[in-house]
């Protein structure tokens, strides 16, 4: 099927959201995001706190109406479905949390919980239900026994295993994973990590995984999009974002990560960031990165650069991308 | 080289380098009884059966509760059964407690207390009782609207109740009592036009933040209809705090009816209630101390059991109390 490889499962075109926040101002929480995610594929999406990963996740799940800009899912704009269709999208777009405690309904039982989303299908009697939350206990690492059980009962990890069914109940494709580890032990987060991609080998799911944690979405994802204050300022295959990043945050970003080798360690070069995020309020218009890049020049006072393809499936929105592209494999 | 530099940290070592071999458990013990007790599983029951349980456990909440029930009985049967509360007799004043045929004596107009006590039990229950549901229906159906709708609906509808609780409360009642006839409709009325607002604040934030929350937002992405999210999820979590405040709003307006007997603005002489009652015996105050002091025992014994009682509900409303 020449045309399924053509089109991807996911496009975000020029995606905004704004909220309004006080009497009159305007937070861009997102401010024009573009990217795809192919079928079958890990698309990760990095940055620090606060700079629209949720809220982006959140309009793709249809939490959240785009303020401009839109995504469409296997070229049907989201916004747009007939009242049928958007009872499949939900059923092909799931949504894993980041907060296992606060995503679990306190007052129902774990099999309540992974069954909520059978229910308006109307596809399964009760009993099948009950017996399909049972096999999907199972299938993340639960015990099926635990069908009685109510949330407060399980660790953090074990949480997140139900989280983890309760999406896999309406059988999805796309599953955006909020930040799903981000509030477990270390040691836990390497199982739950493991569970996805086991159920993504198993069931060909396309995952759109967010993290404020690189060196995670380098070991998760194909691809990984970079986000700074509401935009994607580098998009890039995994392997190529960490072995050459172009964009100055991404360098910031990568280079703040510990390396486990002492030596190695302290012969690093470290590009710090230095300076503030500016409030996402109001936001001049200008790159946004500017008040903290080392290699700031007039041209970044020009408006916030777009995504322009600097080599063969590798983008990044820097004014100075010519200038810094020369010295990517130096530093 | 740069794959050094940005290398692999210490805790992407922890994730199993082949990913065929990730198929981990994790069945850490869970902490609870089931096993101790014998069952493997437990069997299926429901939130609210679950609810009832831990309240039936519960032996201060259950006295409590039995306690309410007899009173309110004594109330109402006992006020049926004694009808001559208002019934005096000059000839036999002041009897004290253990009388033949008083068995808790008489007052000062030899008016038997037995059945004045059971009496003002009555008036006093049900205007506590009455003005509590009114104010749970009005307060609950006026905020959850407003933080349901939200928006410009929501900052009008909040601002009246701003300026509702801004008036001093016994402005609101003072003005009403004397303006009204007295009596036990003006006195409901009075307490709930100054009573809804808690009601209403509390129901409102209940909305506004079970909205937010992530298993009503993860609801939404399971395609769950808005009637579904309110009965399924933001009713039953927004139920504990309400029936708590509920359980505590009776003792509340109990309080605020004797309040108001006892300076004479609520229920009259010679209609009975706890609060004029024990007005009454305050007059008597050093020499005929029963007459004080039995209905205001009474009086604080069920302002004691209802206080309890919302506790228990609160703790039976509690999944995390779950043993
Ligand atoms: N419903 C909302 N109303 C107003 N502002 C919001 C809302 N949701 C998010 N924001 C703001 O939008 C910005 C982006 O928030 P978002 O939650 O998307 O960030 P994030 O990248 O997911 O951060 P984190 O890593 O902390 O989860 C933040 O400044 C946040 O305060
Ligand atoms: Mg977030």
């Amino acid at each position: 099927m020449p045309d399924a490889m053509a089109q991807p499962l996911l496009d975000v075109r020029g995606l905004k959201k704004y909220f309004t926040v006080g009497r009159r101002g305007t937070l861009k929480a997102v401010n024009g995001v573009s990217f795809s995610i192919r079928s079958g594929e890990t698309f990760g999406l990095v940055g620090e706190s606060g700079c629209g990963k949720t809220t982006a996740g959140r309009v793709i799940v249809r939490l959240y109406e785009p303020t401009e800009g839109a995504v469409y899912y296997r070229g049907k704009d989201i916004s747009r479905l007939a009242r049928r269709e958007a009872a499949e999208y939900t059923h092909n777009v799931q949504m894993i949390f980041q907060d296992p405690y606060a995503s679990l309904d306190p007052r129902m039982t774990v099999e309540a919980i992974i069954a909520e989303g059978m229910r308006p299908r109307g596809m399964y009697s009760r009993g099948e239900s009950r017996d399909k939350a049972r096999e999907l206990l199972s299938r993340v690492g639960l015990s099926p026994e635990h069908a009685q059980r109510f949330p407060h009962e399980f660790s953090g990890g074990q949480r997140q295993r139900v989280g983890v069914a309760r999406a896999l109940a309406v059988n999805p494709e796309l599953i955006v994973c909020d930040e799903p580890v981000s509030a477990l032990d270390v040691s836990i987060q390497a199982q739950i990590i493991n569970l996805l991609r086991k159920l993504q080998r198993e069931l060909g799911l396309t995952y759109l995984f967010i993290a404020h944690d690189l060196s995670l979405v380098k070991y998760v994802s194909d691809r990984v999009g970079v986000m700074y204050m509401g935009s994607l300022v580098e998009v890039a295959s995994a392997e190529d974002l960490y072995r050459s990043p172009l964009h100055p945050y991404t360098r910031a970003l990568l280079s703040a990560i510990p390396v486990p080798n002492p030596i190695e360690e302290r012969g690093r070069r470290r590009v710090l960031l230095e300076g503030d995020v500016p409030p996402p309020l109001n936001t001049p218009d200008q790159c946004l990165f500017l008040g903290r890049c080392p290699h700031a020049t007039d041209r970044c006072q020009q408006g916030m650069p777009q995504l322009a393809q600097a080599r063969e499936g590798h983008w990044v929105a820097c004014a100075m991308n010519e200038e810094l592209n020369v010295d990517a494999y130096t530093i | 080289m740069a794959e050094a530099a940005y290398g692999v940290p210490v805790h992407t070592a922890l994730l199993s380098a082949d990913p065929t071999d990730s198929h981990t458990y994790d069945y850490t013990p869970l902490p609870n009884t089931a096993i101790r007790s014998g069952r493997a599983a437990r069997p299926p029951v429901s939130y609210w059966r679950d609810a009832l349980d831990r309240l039936l456990r519960n032996k201060t909440a259950v006295a409590s509760f039995a306690f309410i029930i007899l009173t309110a009985l004594f109330g109402f049967a006992g006020s049926s059964l004694m009808p001559g509360f208002t019934k005096q007799d000059l000839y036999n004043t002041f009897l004290p407690p253990l009388s033949p045929g008083h068995p808790l004596g008489t007052d000062e107009l030899g008016r038997d207390l037995l059945a004045r006590l059971a009496r003002g039990t009555r008036i006093s229950l049900t205007i506590g009782v009455t003005v509590s549901v009114i104010n749970l229906v009005v307060g609950l159906a006026y905020g959850g609207l407003s933080g349901y709708i939200g928006g410009m609906a929501d900052v009008v509808m909040m601002r009246i109740v701003e300026i509702v609780t801004a008036v001093p409360e016994m402005i609101i009642l003072l003005l009403l009592l004397t303006v009204l006839k007295s009596g036990m409709g003006t006195l409901i009325l009075a307490l709930c036009l100054t009573g809804w607002t808690g009601m209403a604040r509390l129901a409102r934030a209940q909305a506004l933040q079970l909205r937010e929350n992530e298993y009503v937002l993860a609801a939404r992405v399971l395609g769950a209809s808005r009637l579904w999210i309110v009965l399924r999820h933001m009713i039953p979590n927004a139920l504990g705090p309400i029936m708590v405040r509920f359980a505590m709003s009776v003792p509340g307006v109990i309080f605020a009816e004797s309040f108001l007997s006892y300076i004479g603005l609520g229920i009259a002489i010679p209609e009975a209630s706890w609060g004029n009652l024990a007005q009454l015996g305050a007059n008597q105050f050093p020499n005929h101390i029963w007459l004080f002091f039995i209905p205001a025992i009474l009086f604080s014994l069920t302002m004691l059991a209802f206080n309890l009682l919302g506790d228990g509900l609160r703790d039976a409303l509690d999944p995390r109390q779950r043993r």
